[in-house]
């Protein structure tokens, strides 16, 4: 290593300083207990004796050759593949919208955020009332000459549903970190650019969006790791089914250790989980690559 | 207006009202005693959203049991978390984004991998080690493992970043010094990112529920989603009620984030020194 | 919400384990104050006034209870008590969870208490449920029991002659499936089951199908969905919903609801209807549950019991604590002040089995005498499986995919394959 100035020398030293407490208080948190749940991913408790052995890597083996883990993997991956460039697009539409000058704008926003706030067991009321066959959703479709839907009753259409019920609980909360990147970007450079006669379209590929990675690149990350981690629809409302179809990893996972009772392969779906989260943010960190301006 | 400007109204007005349905539902369905709203429900009438002729019965019920305590608790660990939340993140976001580190970068990747773990997953070993350090039923035990929150440190990150480079050195110059920039630049600039961050802080407590059970908190120390869920009985559960706990709980951070509006206008203005 | 403990699918597990030490609880004597750790899925108001109860009738006794959230029940009774933490006592389970406890070492056995708590019980049974290999393992404070209610102006405007309350002339089935679909288009839904897709309301149907409990072999460690009777069952149950007399897509925190707002003709459901439809009103009635025709008349049960840790030092008052709530008329009858449940302590049955019989006026007269005798002769517990839980959360999904149109005989041999395949794991 070269050896340091003394302005950095300062800088390491007061970096240690400023992040001990965040740093401290996650391993403290989070990685401890981590570490003793990866551990349990190596044992197997047996229900009829009682006695927890030390079995390597025969959790993943067994999950690794199931073809039903395969299917909840597939699933996992086409519901996150879909449904988070959705949300993000979805909140940076909302966030454009609503990042003008607008009367009552701070209502609007507000009101668009209030779902993130709802207690789970009543959104799960909300969505599984709204989605009855003689439910809201019907009912409105109905008033468009559409055909009744059968939603979280159907294998087709319940992993779409669940999709709906998250977006709708997201979309609100990402696009306040959109609106807040939205204004950071100096009024000074849009001036600039309606001088030289930039149309809409042209202002928000070429000033808008790239001045926006960073925030975006925050809320793809958080909302991604948000949508493989939420499960209390599914448990609530579908249990997995019908017919598997909205088997989610993290409700697997929920499902292998309170219901099943088998911890130890719960616990490798979770370490297999963050790695396969791991890998795609990886990719939305690359592909969304940030310097310092 | 210009017509795009009615258009823009239109647009967040349908948008802001679409979403807000079903929270308005909730609201109608709370005015109605015990289960009854489900008599609009089956076929759906349009009364089922028309608060007329109800009552603010369930309210009234509500705020004189166990629910206005517990919100006022709710308020406290949410309230003392955003405080020190706000103020662990801010100091690591600042090392991460402006000071310049060898490893600064490993921290980061760190910082992202361990907001990555799920919380359910780890809770019940947590509760173990929270019951040997003797923080089970303790004030400092609800607060304590919401402060370790990534995303908070992660977003404000984002935003200390964008701040010019030439407004640090310019500040630097002055003779400012680190903390100074922090106070004087950094944080001024960055209030809609520190609005945000303190939200998430907000909300991670103001819908905490496994957590709280599983430290065991005692009558004098519950929190309002918990004491929403005690709202049913065994046998007998009266939505009515529970709606309208949902409600509130559902508008404290809707009217907290409509006060906090003026900060992101003010922020605005300020932004024109940046450039 | 309703139910949590009977509806959601139970948990069996075993929480990650940190390091720390396991440490021998150390003897002490029960003499002196004792303070005993109570954990159960309910608030705490509901087992307050029994605690308080017995702390009086007890000198010396403190009980503190630990609320857990249903689902992380097990999952932290576990943790504790795997750790050695002698610092749980008492605990609730579902009777069906008792031989993975004690497969587990986690039961302290109760056996000293038996004859009491026969000489006590309504139906021997309902402490013979709780044994394993002769073994007493817990006791039951409250018990269960489900009825077919109607709405009484729904089936008159039919033209319907209301169900019997006389177990002796109970409907078949059959007739509630050709009644229900005369109300076709006279009410919203013609037949509701309180807990839609739950094993605990459908096992009876598979039993008196002639199913047995979906288990087969010598220690009914096979499951066995795929059998002519619970074929029978399963495929009545699909038919109602393919007919439209029983509705897909409604979650179970809202049929009693729906009942008691007039909203189905029928619906087959506990005790606990009986104060919804009274509050609302409702012209309502109550006859025996029904039996599919030929076959043995089955009804759901059970609730809590409340065991002992095999881990407890403090294990004498824990059992005089078991004795207080659960085997005398004055304990029992304080353990269901909150939660209006069917007490097992006979005195205290009589006395909520008159009350609750005169809760609902001419509605539900008879009530009385028809709960007990289903209690007697007809309920059918939970099988107490190794792997129960394996069991149930697979029984539930291939239950709740019929309802949404699976094919039974292909749905059923695909959750016997995947139950078997979890059992073989449990070893």
């Amino acid at each position: 290593m070269p050896t340091m100035s003394p302005r950095r020398w300062r800088d390491a030293r007061l970096a240690v300083l400023l992040l001990a407490p965040a740093v401290l208080g996650m391993v403290a948190m989070r990685v401890v207990p981590a570490v003793s749940a990866f551990a349990e991913s190596f044992n197997h408790l047996s229900l009829r004796t009682g006695v927890k052995e030390f079995v390597g890597f025969e959790n993943y083996a067994y999950l690794l050759g199931s073809g039903e883990f395969h299917a909840v993997l597939g699933t996992t991956l086409l519901f996150n593949l879909v449904l988070n460039p959705v949300i993000v697009v979805l909140s940076t539409a909302l966030a454009l919208l609503l990042a003008q000058r607008l009367p009552a704008v701070g209502l609007w926003r507000s009101l668009i955020f209030v779902p993130a706030a709802v207690p789970g067991s009543v959104t799960a009321l909300i969505w599984s009332t709204a989605m009855q066959p003689d439910g809201l959703l019907n009912a409105l479709f109905a008033a468009i000459g559409l055909p009744k839907q059968p939603f979280l009753t159907s294998s087709g259409q319940a992993l779409g549903s669940i999709g709906l019920m998250l977006a709708w609980g997201a979309i609100g909360y990402w696009m306040l970190f959109v609106v807040a990147g939205l204004k950071d970007i100096p009024q000074a450079v849009y001036e600039a650019a309606l001088i030289d006669g930039a149309g809409w379209w042209r202002r928000l590929t070429a000033i808008t969006l790239p001045l926006l990675r960073r925030p975006m690149a925050f809320v793809l990350v958080a909302g991604t790791v948000g949508s493989f981690l939420a499960f209390a629809p599914v448990q609530i409302l579908t249990k997995g089914g019908p017919d598997g179809s909205t088997n989610l990893l993290m409700y697997d996972v929920y499902a292998n250790a309170y219901q099943v009772g088998d911890l130890g392969v719960a616990q490798a779906e979770v370490v297999l989980l963050m790695i396969l989260m791991a890998v795609v943010v990886a990719i939305q960190f690359r592909v969304l690559r940030e310097e310092r301006s | 207006m210009k017509v795009s400007r009615v258009a823009s109204v239109f647009a967040a007005a349908l948008a802001a009202g679409l979403i807000f349905l079903p929270l308005w539902w909730v609201f109608a369905s709370s005015l109605r005693p015990g289960n009854s709203f489900v008599e609009n429900l089956t076929p759906l009438s349009w009364r089922a959203f028309l608060p007329v002729g109800g009552s603010f019965a369930n309210y009234e019920v509500l705020l004189d049991g166990d629910f206005a305590r517990a919100l006022l608790n709710s308020f406290l660990v949410a309230g003392v978390t955003v405080v020190l939340g706000l103020a662990v993140a801010v100091l690591a976001a600042y090392a991460l984004a402006v000071l310049n580190f060898p490893g600064r970068g490993y921290v980061f990747v760190f910082v992202i991998l361990v907001s990555m773990v799920p919380f359910d997953a780890i809770a019940i070993p947590l509760s173990g080690l929270f019951s040997t350090w003797r923080l089970s039923d303790s004030y400092a035990g609800l607060i304590l493992p919401a402060l370790a929150n990534g995303f908070a440190i992660f977003v404000l990150r984002q935003f200390f970043l964008g701040v010019p480079q030439e407004l640090l050195d310019a500040a630097e110059v002055d003779g400012l010094g680190r903390f100074g920039t922090l106070l004087r630049i950094v944080l001024p600039l960055s209030k809609p990112a520190l609005i945000g961050a303190g939200l998430m802080l907000f909300l991670s407590q103001w819908q905490a529920y496994l957590w709280p059970l599983l430290i065991g908190t005692s009558p004098g120390k519950q929190l309002a989603p918990i004491a929403l869920a005690n709202l049913s009985n065994l046998y007998s559960v009266d939505l009515g009620q529970i709606l309208a706990g949902s409600f509130v709980l559902s508008a404290v951070p809707m009217v907290l984030l409509l006060f906090f509006q003026r900060q992101y206008t003010e922020s605005l203005s300020t932004s024109g020194m940046r450039g | 919400m309703k139910l949590p403990w009977l509806t959601l699918p139970a948990v069996l597990v075993l929480a990650g384990c940190q390091s720390a030490p396991a440490t021998t609880p150390a003897q002490q004597p029960a003499a002196g104050p004792v303070t005993l750790t109570f954990a159960n899925a309910d608030p705490a108001a509901t087992w307050k006034p029994v605690i308080d109860h017995c702390q009086k009738q007890l000198p010396g006794l403190t009980v503190k209870q630990l609320n857990i959230p249903y689902p992380q029940l097990t999952s932290t009774i576990t943790q504790r008590l795997t750790q050695g933490n002698a610092e749980l006592d008492v605990f609730t389970v579902v009777p069906a969870w008792i031989r993975d406890y004690a497969n587990r070492g986690f039961l302290a056995d109760l056996s000293e208490l038996k004859p009491q708590a026969i000489a006590n019980a309504v139906s021997p049974d309902m402490v013979t449920a709780n044994e394993i290999d002769g073994k007493l393992l817990g006791i039951s404070p409250w018990t269960t029991s489900q009825f077919l209610y109607y709405n009484a102006d729904v089936l008159r405007k039919a033209g319907i002659e209301p169900p019997s309350a006389d177990p002796a002339r109970r409907w078949t089935w059959q007739q509630l499936r050709d009644a229900s679909a005369r109300l076709k288009g006279s009410v919203q839904y013609p037949l509701l089951f309180d807990q839609f897709d739950s094993y605990y309301q459908l096992q009876p149907l598979g039993v008196s199908a002639g199913g047995g409990n979906g288990l087969t072999g010598d220690k009914q460690d096979k499951p066995d969905f795929a059998n002519p009777g619970w074929q029978k069952a399963l495929t009545f149950y699909s038919g109602l919903f393919t007919d439209g007399l029983s509705p897909r897509g409604i979650t179970n925190d809202k049929t009693n609801a729906l009942f008691a707002g007039g909203k189905a003709g029928f619906i087959v459901s506990g005790p606990w209807t009986v104060s919804n439809a009274v509050k609302t009103k409702l012209a309502f009635g109550v006859a025996a549950a029904p039996v599919f025709e030929g076959g043995k008349p089955a009804t759901s049960t059970d609730s809590w019991a409340m065991a002992v840790s095999a881990k407890s030092a403090k294990q004498a008052m824990a059992k005089r604590f078991l004795e207080c709530a659960n085997l005398t008329a004055a304990g029992n009858t304080a353990s269901i002040k909150i939660a209006q449940i069917t007490p097992t302590q006979k005195d205290a049955y009589k006395a909520f089995a008159t009350q609750f019989e005169a809760s609902g006026g001419a509605a539900t007269k008879g009530l009385s005498a028809l709960m007990e005798t289903e209690l007697r002769t007809t309920a059918v517990h939970r099988p107490p499986v190794t792997g129960y839980t394996v069991f149930e959360s697979e029984a539930e999904k291939l239950f709740a995919d019929v309802r949404n149109g699976s094919n039974p005989a292909g749905r059923a041999k695909k959750a016997d394959e995947t139950i078997a395949r979890q059992f073989a794991r449990l070893g």
